[in-house]
């Protein structure tokens, strides 16, 4: 969805000249709010504490359009001397003259009155954009608080991209419609009201000629935003086929040479591409037809005031500045109107985006922890699975009643097929997700009544999907370690075997890691992480996968630094390269949630169970054979 | 596409719109001037009725011009997607690397995007303005003028004032870009490291990182918001100030009697118009900055001129015949990456025998993967030739090259589509037997015969459904329903369990027979299956030979092997 974003450039006020107003943008489709009256009440909260401020963009905004209503009224007055004495002249009137005195005040007036609207309305907008800002701020504080808060079920079953947008894009929008939209509605009813007043004080006949052209406005507008909602529609839908295509063959241009698909992709190419344009100049066309067509209308309702004034001025029912302040009311009169569609379109995609981000904000948090006492002194780390049972998904429990035990310095395998629970288990210990039933103990203490930062700070942890932030190499070792000195973080690089790698680097540990780390293949990110966790120095070493893109020799050099480590500390590894954790302590052998062989390599060797036939599958051909 | 005949066509459609709709206030000027005057309601009521066609004139032409903008600004997008993507498809991974994938689909989508945008809006607002600039002058000249002298004096004034603002603004707002793009980025790496962030405990860090982004973008869009809002009022002053003076001069010159009220009227309007024109303009210096960033990145990848061509019709070979077993030979190979100062392969010499199959071994970063590139030439050597049965591979074309060569790569992508239409991808003629055969070999029939769907199951790019290690499966799958005399196969078990694995490369035997093999791989069972065993190290061949010999004679490979097997066994 893609709510079209109202014009930045703010219309300005328009006076005179026979120029429609411009109408509602587009009319793409737009997102419906499910709860617009609670949402809106939710948005008030944020925007109180600037209520003072807001008060006074109010007061700025009558004001400036008070001014601006008045404008036409008195320069008409002027037009009206200006007239009455050229008629004088050529009638030859004895005396006939323009009366400068006059003159002078109604446009001294006028100057008055044109100053003012515009210091007014720099004064309503410089406010506001702080007021706008500052709530936008706080939205997104809040907002990245709260996802610090949520459990991580949240993340695992939301695609980022769509919490990304939420943070950034829909709140953004929230920010735009306040600095604008606000004023616009508010400005657009004040000058309906105060225009019509105008207009009837001076000449209802006219008034009445003059909006009948008001109908018409409003139902070719609706006309056309229909229609090229329809072709938007299909634009939007095209346009996904366009760039999923595009995405695609991007993303797999080595498949697409290696194929020899370049013409296929080309041809297929050219088809959605045709495809593309052939719905988007469509709406693009019908939603442009709406400006014309008001500025259509706009004209026939200037002609229509010029006749008719024109007749009522022969007959001394209207002087001609009347006339002339008639065709700029007109215009300031329709243009709100006109834009109204394309206002609330806009309110409506807002309230939509702030639905989006109270979505976030709804969501159940961590439980409460800040009555658990504060305990930091280092254990022995001694882990305790007892009867441990859950689910993702409560009612299909992935582990079914698991216990085990992890004695301090020992090295814990967790080996099994993919979906086997393996990585479940690290998101139960680290207390990404909470248990169903049974329990965990760290050193004899249920880890839920230990405070998670605590806990964590007890572990440390490699996973397979390396992640670095866009700051320098040391910056990123140290990430688990405030105020690390430059020694220690060069020796748990050299312990990760990447310190030597860093020193090629131009500038060494203060290389910053781009955006898509694409300055690193993916076993030096991995070291790196190993790094930073080896740094940490963390009495619970947890390991997932942590060396799979290391090539086998470069894994057994790291693997050295590990095993030094893990000497002291508790470790739990995950792999796939059964080769990896033959040296450890107790292998668990997962199957479906359940452990299904318990031992030590020889052991379960021996068992010739599961096991054995994976680990078979590696090796077996070729144990005879490796001869030194 | 011709773009001229509607560039030009909207030119005279504005052109004609602007003239009829600067008609119109000459029009009222007569409705008051005679017929208000005359007290000649008639007159008033019949110029109505000429205003009304001209009203007429300028909405058609009006409509006409929109749909001249519309069509050039999207088929000009159309063009020049189609342009930047037969470009994109001609890279080779060296031109794929310098710009980075995701960067050349957003090249593609959103910036085209932009332009497309850019040139619709030129087309319809800034071409407007300097007709109506030029027509409103015109008539304001022929009212009056004294009078049109005070609006040409406020030109240069209006001009400056933009000019200023926009100096002003237009660098923050490249600036607001970057801070977007900040805040993007602080927010995407808090949520794919949510783990590490809680496993650290550093919500606190990730906090104050978002806050300070947060707070430069919000003070950014403040200081933005309030540059942009100065401009309208300071050019509302400059036109009032006109409309003051032209009442004011307008009173003088009728007080001589040599001037009319209407015409003071019309005057007016045509002022305001051709201030109006100026502002307009500077609508366009808005999204300036954004449009100039995207045609910038767009024709940087049109001028990137792809770095591997076919031959010309001159050095072009004949090709090998397909079908039969090919003979891939290295010939003094180098290859290093522009700038970088270490060669990344470096004396590459060695010969694939036709229908034996060879382990290609080596630690990370010893070049494997370049090494499978240069074959399927994704990558020309800087040094030395590949030769395929003798015909050097750079003087064939490419599609032929690679119809020669199945090939599985290390990353897989899935295409839009059923299972089945991925397996034929190489081989769209495959039979469904062929097809049933090519998913058994890669052990992949059983999960796909698991889903509903079976074959015809709809598998999306990012392989949605299916596990690193099934895509893998069906990326071998295509390799195999491709019958070609060479396979190549980089690294493509590597998301497979060590039993699927197994069963995938005794099945390969079967399936490649009679065809040359080469498999990239990291585990030594690979290399042990194999007739030929080619380890690679920091960018040289270490050696070449059988498991057994290679054993004895090559320290690297001794040490690959002692890393995968336990030193008890091992011993």
């Amino acid at each position: 969805m893609s709510p079209q974003h109202p014009n930045p450039m703010q219309a300005g006020r328009k006076r005179g000249g026979p120029h429609g107003p411009h109408g509602p943008h587009g009319g793409a489709p737009v997102e419906k709010a499910k709860n617009a009256k609670g949402t809106v009440r939710r948005l008030l909260v944020f925007v109180k504490p600037e209520l003072p401020k807001i008060a006074l963009v109010l007061v700025c905004a009558i004001i400036a359009t008070l001014f601006d209503i008045l404008c036409p009224r008195q320069l008409g007055m002027a037009t009206t001397e200006i007239f009455r004495a050229g008629v004088a002249i050529a009638n030859g009137e004895v005396g006939a003259g323009v009366n400068f005195e006059l003159l002078r005040e109604i446009l001294f007036v006028l100057l008055v009155l044109y100053l003012c609207y515009s210091v007014f309305t720099y004064l309503q907008a410089f406010v506001m954009a702080r007021v706008a800002q500052n709530v936008v701020y706080s939205l997104r504080q809040q907002t990245e608080e709260k996802l610090n808060r949520i459990p991580l079920s949240y993340y695992d079953s939301h695609a980022k991209g769509d919490i990304l947008s939420r943070v950034v894009n829909d709140i953004d929008l929230i920010s735009t419609t306040l600095q604008d939209g606000m004023t616009q509605a508010l400005t657009s009813v004040i000058t309906i009201v105060g225009v019509f007043v105008m207009m009837m004080f001076m000449s209802p006949l006219i008034t009445i000629i003059a909006l009948c052209t008001l109908p018409v406005s409003i139902i070719l507008t609706a006309i056309v935003a229909k229609r090229s909602q329809r072709f938007f529609l299909a634009q939007q839908t095209a346009l996904g086929v366009l760039d999923a295509h595009i995405e695609e063959t991007y993303g797999g241009h080595t498949e697409v040479k290696a194929f020899a698909h370049e013409k296929g992709a080309i041809e297929d190419f050219e088809r959605i591409n045709d495809e593309y344009f052939g719905h988007a100049w469509r709406a693009q066309f019908v939603s442009g037809l709406i400006r014309p067509l008001m500025i259509f209308v706009g004209n026939l309702a200037y002609i229509a005031i010029v006749c008719f004034g024109g007749w009522q001025a022969v007959v001394g029912a209207l002087t001609v500045g009347e006339v002339q302040a008639f065709t700029q009311y007109m215009r300031n009169f329709t243009r709100p109107i006109s834009q109204m569609a394309g206002i609330i379109n806009t309110f409506q995609a807002t309230i939509a985006g702030a639905e989006r981000v109270f979505e976030i904000l709804d969501q159940p948090e961590m439980s409460d922890e800040t009555a658990l006492p504060p305990d930091t002194t280092k254990g022995a780390g001694h882990i305790r699975f007892e009867h441990v049972r859950f689910g993702y998904d409560p009612a299909k429990p992935v582990i079914h009643d698991l216990s085990v035990e992890a004695l301090p310095g020992q090295m814990v395998a967790i080996v099994g097929p993919t979906g086997a629970g393996k990585t479940t288990l690290v998101n139960l210990l680290m207390r990404f997700y909470e248990i169903d039933g049974g329990a965990i103990y760290l050193d004899g203490r249920d880890i839920r009544t230990i405070k998670r930062d605590e806990l964590r700070s007890h572990m440390g942890m490699v996973l397979q999907d390396t992640w670095l932030f866009n700051g320098t190499i040391r910056d990123n070792i140290a990430y688990g370690v405030d105020h690390a000195s430059d020694e220690d973080i060069e020796r748990a690089a050299r312990a990760a075997h990447v310190d030597h790698f860093i020193h090629t680097l131009p500038d060494g540990y203060d290389t910053v890691i781009n955006e898509e780390a694409s300055n690193l293949s993916a076993g030096q990110r991995q070291l790196i992480t190993i790094a930073r966790a080896l740094l940490a120095d963390p009495e619970i070493l947890i390991l997932d996968e942590a060396t799979s893109s290391i090539d086998t020799r470069t894994e057994r050099l790291v693997q050295r630094a590990m095993t030094e480590l893990a000497s002291t500390c508790t470790s739990f590894v995950i792999a796939h390269r059964l080769s990896t954790i033959r040296d450890a302590d107790v292998i668990l052998v997962l199957r479906d949630g359940d452990i299904v062989e318990m031992g030590a390599h020889e052991q379960l060797l021996l068992q010739d169970g599961f096991y054995a036939e994976l680990y078979n599958s590696q090796v077996s051909d070729c144990i005879d054979e490796v001869d030194y | 596409m011709r773009f001229t005949p509607l560039f030009v066509g909207a030119f005279v459609l504005t052109a004609i719109r602007v003239g009829c709709d600067l008609e119109i206030p000459n029009l009222m000027s007569e409705v008051i001037d005679i017929g208000v005057v005359n007290k000649d309601v008639v007159y008033i009521f019949q110029t109505g009725g000429v205003m009304l066609l001209w009203a007429l004139g300028c909405v058609v032409a009006d409509v006409a011009a929109g749909l001249c903008a519309a069509r050039a600004a999207m088929g000009f997008g159309r063009n020049l997607r189609s342009a930047l993507y037969r470009r994109v498809t001609a890279f080779s991974l060296r031109e794929v690397g310098e710009f980075g994938t995701s960067s050349l689909i957003t090249r593609t989508t959103n910036d085209i995007q932009q332009l497309e945008r850019f040139i619709h809006m030129s087309m319809t607002v800034a071409m407007m303005s300097p007709i109506m600039f030029v027509g409103a002058a015109l008539m304001a000249f022929q009212k009056s003028v004294q009078l049109s002298l005070i609006v040409f004096a406020a030109i240069p004034v209006m001009a400056v004032i933009v000019a200023i603002v926009m100096k002003f603004t237009v660098p923050l707002l490249r600036s607001l870009q970057a801070r977007i793009d900040d805040l993007n980025r602080v927010t995407r790496e808090g949520l794919t490291g949510i783990r590490v962030i809680r496993a650290y405990n550093k919500e606190d860090f990730e906090e104050r990182r978002f806050s300070l982004a947060n707070k430069i973008l919000a003070d950014t869009n403040v200081s933005v918001a309030r540059r942009m809002s100065v401009l309208m009022p300071l050019i509302s002053i400059v036109l009032d100030l006109v409309v003051i003076a032209i009442a004011w001069m307008g009173g003088e010159l009728v007080d001589l009697g040599s001037f009319q009220a209407g015409d003071l009227m019309a005057i007016i309007q045509y002022a305001m118009l051709l201030l109006m024109s100026v502002m307009m303009l500077s609508m366009i210096f808005m999204i300036w900055p954004r449009a100039q960033a995207a045609a910038e990145r767009v024709t940087a990848v049109l001028h990137c001129e792809p770095t591997i061509h076919d031959p010309s019709s001159d050095e072009r070979l004949e090709a090998p015949v397909a079908g039969a077993a090919h003979e891939l030979r290295f010939e003094d190979v180098g290859f290093a990456f522009e700038g970088a100062d270490e060669p990344t392969l470096c004396d590459i010499d060695f010969t694939l025998e036709p229908g034996k199959t060879y382990a290609l071994i080596g630690a990370t970063g010893s070049g494997k993967s370049v090494l499978v590139d240069l074959i399927e030439r994704f990558y020309d050597p800087t040094s030395g030739r590949v030769l395929l049965d003798g015909v050097d591979i750079s003087r064939i074309p490419q599609d032929e090259l690679r119809s020669l060569i199945s090939y599985a790569p290390q990353r897989t992508t899935l295409f839009t589509g059923t299972i089945a239409d991925n397996i034929r991808y190489g081989n769209v003629d495959a039979s469904d037997e062929e097809v049933i055969e090519a998913a058994r070999a890669a052990a992949a029939y059983d999960f796909i015969m698991e889903k509903p769907d079976g074959f015809e199951t709809q598998v999306t790019q990012a392989g949605g459904g299916l596990s690193g290690g099934q895509k893998q499966r069906i990326a071998i799958a295509r390799a195999l329903a491709k019958k070609a005399g060479l396979y190549v196969f980089d690294d493509s078990f590597s998301a497979l369990d060590f039993k699927t694995d197994a069963e995938v490369r005794a099945n390969l035997k079967r399936a490649t027979q009679g065809a040359t093999v080469l498999i990239v791989a990291q585990r030594v069972a690979v290399a042990m299956d194999a007739d030929m065993v080619i380890v690679l190290d920091e960018g040289r061949i270490d050696s070449i030979g059988t498991h057994e010999e290679l054993l004895g004679a090559s320290e690297v490979y001794h040490e690959i092997v002692a890393s995968q097997i336990s030193d008890e066994e091992a011993s």
